[in-house]
């Protein structure tokens, strides 16, 4: 497992992780994110509409959300991980404080493209005229080096799908 | 003609989606664009195709043959860049379009436009013998 969590929160700067799903471009604030873990496959458990099920975090389930599914990107990865046997996947919290009650969930990627200040890219509102009743998931819009990247509202995502609740 | 050129509340912007021909009023243009690429956004309205990068800002294109219906797909590649209010969108169009200038006033609509389909509609011009129809832009959003 990787744990990258620990140092992202201790900074002062606004970073956000960027990662990528079915070639589209994601970002959360990283006091969001609680760590990144390597998993080669989902338990069933807790599988239901918008989640594929469970992985075991030191003892703990963390549900899995299915955020390729609810996004409309299709049902598997366009891209193979590295290791063929291995995909990364992002914890995250819908609240930077330590309980176990605020619920967590796992997220699947594709690929993580790393960690940036917020401030070194440009941030925009999504603008209300684009926007439907599932836009919500999105906080804003990043452009950095001439891309796109899709700011994700995770409390907003967390707190409308956690089965934990 | 020039953007700038004639009597600006007669002119409009002319442009084909597959065979038919559209018009929008020349006060809501900017600019005619090549997207070079575009980074589609899931959970949008349907006619929006995604998000493109114009001077670091994000614009997103609407693609008017999924508003209104029309079938078949956006070529891509050419975006005309237009205002609504305080909005900039791009509007997907397949690459031919001129700038035109009316000497007479608008025709109505045919009648066989009825219902809710008018709303996208403000009226009907005449360019070379072939008809084209007057975008209602603020309906498209």
């Amino acid at each position: 497992m990787l744990h990258h969590g620990r140092h992202l929160q201790d900074s002062k700067r606004n970073l956000v992780l960027i990662f990528s799903v079915a070639d589209i471009f994601f970002a959360l604030q990283a006091q969001y994110l609680v760590e990144i873990i390597q998993v080669s496959d989902v338990s069933p458990e807790m599988a239901d509409d918008y989640f594929i099920g469970s992985v075991n975090l030191r003892g703990w389930s963390i549900p899995v959300f299915n955020f390729r599914k609810y996004m409309l990107l299709g049902e598997t990865s366009s891209v193979p991980p590295m290791d063929a046997a291995l995909m990364s996947m992002l914890i995250l919290r819908s609240d930077p404080g330590e309980s176990k009650k605020i619920p967590w969930i796992g997220i699947e990627t594709d690929h993580i493209s790393g960690v940036v200040d917020e401030d070194e890219c440009r941030n925009f509102k999504m603008p209300a005229n684009v926007k439907n009743e599932h836009s919500d998931v999105y906080k804003g819009i990043l452009i950095r080096e001439n891309t796109v990247v899709y700011l994700l509202n995770i409390p907003w995502l967390i707190e409308t799908f956690s089965p934990l609740q | 003609m020039g953007l700038l050129d004639g009597n600006i509340e007669r002119q409009y912007f002319v442009f084909t989606l597959g065979s038919r021909y559209f018009g929008l009023s020349i006060s809501h243009v900017i600019k005619v664009i090549s997207v070079e690429t575009l980074f589609p956004a899931p959970l949008l309205k349907e006619y929006y195709l995604g998000f493109f990068v114009h001077q670091d800002i994000p614009v997103p294109l609407l693609s008017i043959k999924k508003r209104l219906g029309l079938g078949g797909e956006d070529l891509g590649g050419m975006s005309v860049l237009i205002n609504i209010g305080s909005e900039t969108i791009g509007l997907s169009i397949d690459g031919n379009y001129k700038v035109i200038e009316l000497d007479d006033d608008l025709e109505p609509l045919p009648e066989k436009f009825t219902g809710a389909v008018r709303k996208y509609f403000i009226g009907r011009g005449t360019m070379n013998d072939k008809n084209f129809i007057i975008l209602n832009v603020e309906s498209l959003m």
